[in-house]
């Protein structure tokens, strides 16, 4: 392989190592984040926060849980006012008079402290299947960085893991509609917008392309073995 | 199932002439011609065969010996 081709590999396996820590990083702050909230509000009374949606949207906090005696802070969405701490809020801005203006039309729901546990954990969950597979494609940008051919068994090896371990990712993020539904209305929709074909289509692209990269890398032992 | 058997180092040995000085004149790395010498290679090109025949004046036949294991 020509020197000029192996040193545009290497360094294009090299700097897409550096991105993908780095991104591995903050997507691993944003996890211990979620695990943080979600350990803090488990421990919180159920009906600390309580949300009723009911053509309005109606938020009560209750300040005495979080140490503000006879403080309430409600919300009515609807009609246009909002009150949070004494501010006010008019499209983005918040203001002392605690006026917020918010145009929402919903159907009758009510979610409690658990329901909004449940979104973090699948938060989490979401995140986990994401962070898996980046940690085997960070691998899979090692092998190209220090290849000295990218048909080699080491790089087949690392794409095939990163191929597996895209797996269950393609599961949620294609069912992730399905499974906040289930979360929040005991219901389960399948089909349309409820299932994402994008991200199975990418796991057989990378399982076709591992298989030619294997066959490559037949070509290249024979190449290496003839004078 | 036969194999061939590669006679590099009985040619070379008949002409005198060491794998340094023979792989100068073919012009393949001295490595390259090592595994050659040693039966570690599974196909030779027609080129590189043209040039060690011309270096060691012989022909294929005398590198290249077939065996029915």
């Amino acid at each position: 392989m020509e020197k000029s081709v192996k040193r545009k590999i290497n360094i294009f396996g090299k700097v897409a190592k550096i991105i993908t820590t780095v991104i591995i990083v903050l997507l691993l702050i944003a996890e211990g984040a979620l695990l943080t909230g979600t350990i803090v509000m488990a421990v919180l009374p159920k009906d600390a926060v309580t949300v009723d949606v009911n053509g309005t949207a109606n938020v009560k906090l209750d300040g005495s849980c979080f140490g503000f005696d006879g403080n309430k802070i409600s919300l009515e969405a609807g009609n246009g006012r909002f009150k949070f701490f004494d501010a006010e809020a008019d499209s983005n801005v918040l203001s002392k008079d605690g006026v917020i203006s918010v145009n929402a039309e919903v159907n009758h729901l009510h979610f409690d402290l658990s329901d909004l546990i449940k979104l973090m954990i699948a938060g989490m969950i979401k995140l986990a299947t994401v962070i898996v597979p980046l940690y085997f494609f960070k691998a899979l940008m090692k092998a190209f960085m220090t290849c000295e051919t990218p048909f080699c068994g080491n790089v087949i090896k690392k794409m095939r893991a990163f191929a597996i371990a895209l797996i269950p990712s393609m599961i949620v993020s294609s069912m992730t509609n399905s499974v906040l539904g289930l979360l929040f209305t005991d219901s389960i929709s399948i089909g349309g917008g409820g299932f994402d074909m994008i991200p199975v289509l990418f796991v057989f692209v990378v399982f076709i392309l591992t298989a030619i990269f294997r066959y490559g890398a037949q070509l290249q032992k024979e190449y290496d073995e003839t004078v | 199932m036969g194999r061939i058997i590669v006679r590099l180092d009985r040619v070379m040995a008949d002409r005198k002439i060491g794998l340094n000085e023979l792989s100068k004149q073919v012009g393949i790395a001295n490595v390259n011609l090592s595994k050659l010498k040693n039966g570690h290679v599974s196909a030779i090109r027609f080129s590189t065969l043209i040039a060690i025949c011309e270096a060691l004046n012989c022909q294929p036949g005398d590198l290249l010996e077939y065996t029915d294991d």
